[in-house]
C-alpha cells in the first residue's frame, strides 16, 4: 500500500518524513542494506549476502507498493534517510488474515534518538487501521535496544527460539519471538 | 532431495510404503490436501485456500523432487494415500542454512496406526543427512495427538503463539512452536 508522506519532530527538534518507498529510492535503500548488515550481528544477512541490483530493488518496491496489505516506510531525518519499516502479511490464507510481520532496521547513527519509536508507533496504527489484529516480531537475543522499544510499545515475548542465526565463526544467537495485539 | 522407497511395518501387523510424490501422483496429492483441509481444523490452509492446478502441483512436485534442500513424501497402506510429510529449509540466507521446518498431515482414519511416526523418523533422517542441525515446527496447541507424536520424536517446546489462526465463527487457535536438535 502507499502512505501519503507525513512530517514529525523528534524530540530535539529535527524534522523527519515518513513516506512510502519510490523507485528513485532504490540505490539508497542497497546501500542502507549493505551498511545495516556491516553495522550490526543482529540482522538475516551477511554483509556479502546484500547482492540486490538496482533492478531488483526497484521490482520490490512496486511490489511492496502494489501489495494492498503490505507496506514499506521510509525514515528522513532532516533530508537524510535513517532507516525503514515494513508490515508484511501472512499471505492470503484466510486464517491467517489477521496477523502480520513487523520489522524496522536504522542506520546505527540514528539510533537511541526516539526515531524507532516514532517509526513502529505510526505503522502499528495503520496496521491496526489495515484490519490487522496482531503484528508480531522476531528480534536477536542480545539486542538489548530493539528489545527494550518493542517491549515499551507493547510486545511481550512469547517464545525463544534456540540457535536462530548462525555465524561463520560456528557461534550462534536464539530468537525472541514477540508478539503484540493491536 | 533424494528418497529410496521403503515398506515400513506398523503395529497393526500391516506396512506402509513411504516413498516421493511424482508428478503422476498431482491429482491425488490435491484430492489428500483438499480433504484433509477439511477434515481438520488444525491446519494453516482451510479447503478454501487449495486453488492449484493438476498440473500446476505437478510442476510443484517435480520442482521440490529436483532440489537439494527440500523433501516431501507420502505414505500409502494398501495402496491407499494415507499423509504426507515435508521438510524445507527456513530460508537461503548463511545465518539460517541450519535450520529446517516440518510438517505432517494424515487422513484421520490412518492415525494412531504409527504411520506419523514412520513418516516423521523418514523425514527428519533425511534432513540431517541434507546437513541440517535443526528441525521446527508449529502445532495447533490443542492437537493433543501431534502433539504427543513431536514430543515422543524429541521435540521440545519453543512458545506458544497466541491467536494463530482465526476460524470463520471468529474463534483462535495457539499455536505451540517446537523445536529439536538433528
Amino acid at each position: 500500500m502507499i502512505y501519503q508522506e507525513k512530517t514529525f519532530s523528534l524530540q530535539d527538534g529535527r524534522k523527519v518524513v515518513l513516506r512510502s518507498a519510490e523507485e528513485r529510492d532504490a540505490e539508497a535503500l542497497i546501500a542502507y542494506l549493505q551498511a545495516t548488515a556491516a553495522e550490526s550481528r543482529f540482522l538475516l544477512r551477511e554483509p556479502e549476502e546484500q547482492t540486490l541490483t538496482v533492478e531488483d530493488e526497484v521490482q520490490f518496491i512496486r511490489r511492496k507498493n502494489e501489495a494492498e496489505r503490505d507496506l514499506m516506510l521510509l525514515a528522513f531525518v532532516e533530508g537524510r534517510y535513517a532507516g525503514n519499516c515494513a508490515i508484511n502479511s501472512h499471505g492470503d490464507k484466510l486464517r491467517v488474515l489477521h496477523r502480520c510481520d513487523i520489522g524496522i532496521a536504522l542506520y546505527q547513527e540514528f539510533c537511541g534518538q526516539g526515531l524507532g519509536t516514532l517509526m513502529l508507533t505510526e505503522l502499528l496504527k495503520i496496521a491496526k487501521e489495515c484490519g490487522y489484529q496482531q503484528a508480531e516480531l522476531e528480534v536477536i537475543a542480545g539486542n538489548a535496544p530493539a528489545m527494550g522499544l518493542y517491549k515499551k510499545l507493547g510486545f511481550e515475548v512469547y517464545g525463544t527460539r534456540p540457535r536462530d542465526l548462525r555465524y561463520k565463526d560456528g557461534t550462534y544467537a536464539d530468537a525472541h519471538l514477540m508478539v503484540k495485539m493491536l | 532431495m533424494d528418497y529410496t522407497e521403503k515398506t515400513v511395518s506398523l503395529k497393526n501387523g500391516k506396512t506402509c510404503v513411504i516413498r516421493r510424490p511424482e508428478a503422476a501422483d498431482a491429482e491425488r496429492v490435491l484430492r489428500y490436501q483438499k480433504e484433509t483441509s477439511g477434515e481438520t481444523p488444525y491446519l494453516v490452509v482451510g479447503p478454501e485456500d487449495i486453488g492449484l492446478t493438476v498440473e500446476e502441483q505437478a510442476e510443484r512436485i517435480q520442482r521440490w523432487n529436483a532440489s537439494s534442500k527440500r523433501l516431501r513424501l507420502m505414505a500409502e497402506m494398501d495402496g491407499e494415500f494415507a499423509g504426507v510429510a515435508i521438510v524445507y529449509g527456513s530460508g537461503v540466507q548463511s545465518r539460517v542454512l541450519h535450520r529446517c521446518s516440518v510438517d505432517i498431515t494424515l487422513y484421520q482414519k490412518f492415525c494412531g496406526m504409527g504411520i506419523g511416526t514412520a513418516l516423521l523418523r523418514e523425514i527428519l533422517t533425511a534432513a540431517k543427512a541434507a546437513g541440517y542441525e535443526q528441525a521446527e515446527l508449529e502445532v495447533v496447541s490443542t492437537n493433543a495427538p501431534a502433539v504427543g507424536l513431536y514430543r515422543k520424536l524429541g521435540f521440545e517446546d519453543v512458545g506458544t503463539m497466541p491467536r494463530a489462526l482465526k476460524y470463520q465463527d471468529g474463534t483462535y487457535a495457539d499455536f505451540l512452536l517446537m523445536a529439536r536438535t538433528l
